[in-house]
């Protein structure tokens, strides 16, 4: 399974990739990513949703990546690709995890 | 609307060319314009396909939903016998962990019944703050009559009459009865939820309909975080977690989180016999003896169901303020696909003014409460609706100002803002914030504002200025707002604040008859399955009706109740 899911990450970079190329002034990060656009694409590299969850568990209840009002949430509705576009908890909630844990 | 023969031929078409391979080939004999069709038809969507063969298309130009985007659990293909990896047997299953579903799973249990109740998301879905309710405990004890009569009138002049008599007709009967089996479950759970009923307004707001008395709230509730008080789509995360505890100590409820449903079960006779799920990333079928109730709730974290069911006007300018994202539609679809009947389409959103473009005007909104004075104007600085009219009309408006590319604003000068100094000096802080992400303007007459804002010249300045002659008449010419409960421009400084429609959820879905059982399109019932809460239908029609209280909590909490009681009887 990690190896179909690692030959999977590759083929899809080599696609990606390509599409890139036009692009020169990306950094090599940015075209890694390009061509990643649904989540189950972000899954099949970075980890279930419970894994990432999991990596930023101690945001406690302002885990954005499942937060009290229930995850889990697809990542691109804050995510694009490699960058992090928006942070819909801060569209109606000032977002200062760190004072109001 | 032109309604071409083309649903007709086309589907002749396509069902004699087999393919769409083939259609596409035939563009020489049938030219581009059919070629195009057929390809279009091969585009749509699951949702767009739902209606299967038997499909009239209304064209609209096509939307931008940029509204977030929930995990969807709804598969469309047939899951084989041999992916099911367990099974599970009780007699009733509850699909969606919000309201309409905690209430469902306890009344089927405390009568006695096996339920499994599965949720999605790792809660369940708690936005809102008050629910409506007729002759519950609380209000009877406070002396609180409401005209029945007046409350189902205007349930259906809301709908424009579009729905059937019999479901609103029980939650008017019902929602009583419903809300004190819930109070009964606040009392078991011994963490101090207070039901109250909520006071009324006398005037304000003027909607031109009438004021009635039916909605209770939580905010008496002792344990409510201090934050949470008058903050809606607060309150309820609390009381969903209280019911949730409640559900999962039950000694007849199975609950199972990140588990979402698929499909439902047939059996030859087309009974519904159980949902398939999936739990751990497999798949799992639940077999339900006497049900199926779907509490899924809407679609509004579905982009995609959105665009194929609503206008484009009421989510393409539109911002979203739907803290849980579970709600995708999944139950909307299982239903569709063994046959049920939906509300028809255009469908019914619940949507508010005060919209940022991100979300709500929180917290600009709890100082702008206190003004309820403003007036409303677009870009070229004139009014376009009467402001003190219902939530929902108000969005419509702005939608229809966003369709010709104008913004909504809020117009008030200083003396709109809250007299109490404290609330004043918050405001005017606030205030830096969004006049950063330009949002706000700020300005020392109506014409500097229209400069600053590049309105068309003199227009905002005219509209001012009318606006005060109204106040002094007594008399809106424009939109006969009640000038009662207006002020006159007449402060040091002037400001105009954005202001979108904002989308909080869907309301239309599943027709079911008083049982919520849910029906077919022949009207007739579909064994064993049932649908509550916004999963439900046959309620409300183009738009929630924002002005009569609570209706949406009131409709999730009466039909998880009445289901789950239908339920247990087998039939
Ligand atoms: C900010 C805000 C404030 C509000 N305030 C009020 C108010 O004061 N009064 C009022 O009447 N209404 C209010 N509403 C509307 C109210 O929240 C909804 O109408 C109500 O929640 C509907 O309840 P429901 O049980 O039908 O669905 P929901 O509460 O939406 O619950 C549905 C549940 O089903 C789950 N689910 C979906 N698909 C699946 C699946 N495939 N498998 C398993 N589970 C699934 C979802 O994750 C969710 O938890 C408010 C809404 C918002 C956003």
């Amino acid at each position: 399974m990690k190896l179909l899911k690692s030959l999977l990450c590759i083929s899809l970079f080599i696609a990606g990739s390509s599409i890139a190329l036009a692009k020169q002034s990306q950094s090599s990060l940015d075209q890694m990513h390009q061509g990643y656009t649904q989540a189950e694409q972000c899954l099949e590299c970075h980890g279930s949703y419970e894994e990432n969850a999991a990596k930023t568990a101690e945001l406690g209840k302002w885990n954005p990546h499942n937060s009290i009002h229930g995850g889990y949430v697809d990542c691109t509705n804050c995510h694009e690709q490699n960058k992090l576009t928006k942070n819909y908890c801060s569209y109606c909630h000032e977002y200062k995890p760190d004072l109001k844990k | 609307m032109s309604k071409f023969k083309t649903d007709i031929s086309r589907r002749d078409f396509l069902k004699n060319a087999g393919t769409a391979g083939i259609a596409v080939g035939a563009a020489s004999v049938f030219g581009t314009a059919v070629a195009g069709e057929s390809k279009h038809l091969e585009d749509k969507s699951v949702y767009e396909k739902a209606f299967g063969d038997d499909v009239q298309q209304i064209y609209v130009k096509k939307g931008k939903s940029q509204g977030p985007k929930g995990p969807i659990g709804f598969e469309d293909r047939k899951i084989a016998k041999n992916e099911i990896t367990k099974e599970y047997n009780c007699d009733i299953a509850v699909v969606g962990g919000g309201m309409s579903g905690l209430i469902a799973a306890l009344k089927g249990a405390e009568d006695g019944a096996k339920v499994v109740l599965i949720e999605k998301m790792t809660e369940g879905r708690g936005a809102f703050e008050c629910f409506g309710a007729v002759d519950s405990r609380t209000q009877r004890e406070a002396g609180i009559k409401t005209d029945k009569a007046v409350l189902l009138g205007e349930m259906h002049r809301s709908a424009n009459y579009r729905i059937g008599p019999d479901v609103v007709r029980t939650y008017v009967e019902k929602s009583g009865e419903a809300s004190d089996f819930m109070e009964q479950m606040f009392e078991k759970a011994g963490t101090g939820v207070v039901i109250a009923p909520m006071p009324l307004r006398p005037k304000y707001p003027n909607t031109g309909a009438p004021v009635i008395d039916a909605e209770c709230m939580f905010y008496n509730t002792p344990g409510l975080p201090k934050d949470v008080r008058f903050r809606s789509g607060h309150v309820g995360l609390y009381i969903i977690q209280d019911l949730t505890k409640i559900a999962k100590k039950h000694p007849n409820i199975t609950a199972k989180y990140s588990t979402p449903a698929a499909q439902l079960v047939i059996d030859s006779s087309g009974r519904v016999t159980g949902v398939i799920a999936k739990e751990d990333g497999k798949y799992v079928k639940i077999n339900a003896k006497k049900g199926v109730i779907l509490a899924t709730g809407g679609y509004d974290a579905n982009p995609e169901m959105m665009k194929a069911y609503l206008r484009p006007e009421d989510y393409s300018s539109a911002s979203w303020w739907n803290p849980c994202w579970g709600t995708t539609g999944d139950g909307h679809m299982m239903g569709l696909k063994v046959g049920a009947a939906m509300d028809p389409v255009p469908h019914a959103v619940m949507n508010f003014t005060f919209g940022s473009p991100e979300s709500f005007h929180i917290p600009a909104v709890r100082t702008l409460r206190a003004m309820g004075l403003y007036a409303m104007v677009n870009d070229d600085g004139e009014r376009f609706v009467r402001e003190d009219t219902a939530f929902q009309f108000i969005s419509n408006a702005t939608n229809r100002q966003a369709s010709f590319g104008k913004q909504s604003w809020l117009l008030f000068d200083d003396t709109m803002i809250s007299k109490n100094k404290e609330t004043f000096d918050k405001a005017i802080a606030a205030f830096k914030v969004l006049k950063e992400k330009g949002w706000l303007f700020e300005a020392n007459s109506p014409s500097e504002l229209e400069k600053l804002m590049k309105m068309p010249k003199g227009n905002l300045v005219n509209t001012v200025k009318k606006f005060n002659a109204f106040k002094k008449d007594g008399k809106d010419q424009d939109f006969n707002r009640d000038m009662e409960f207006a002020k006159a421009f007449d402060g040091n400084k002037i400001y105009a604040l954005v202001c979108n429609s904002v989308i909080l959820a869907t309301v239309s879905g599943l027709i079911i008859d008083e049982h919520g059982r849910v029906l077919n399109t022949k009207g007739e019932v579909i064994k064993g399955l049932y649908a509550a809460g916004n999963a439900s239908g046959d309620f409300f029609s183009g738009n929630y009706p924002r002005h009569i209280p609570g209706t949406s909590m009131g409709r999730a909490i009466t039909f998880g109740y009445l289901s789950a009681k239908h339920a247990i009887t087998g039939v």
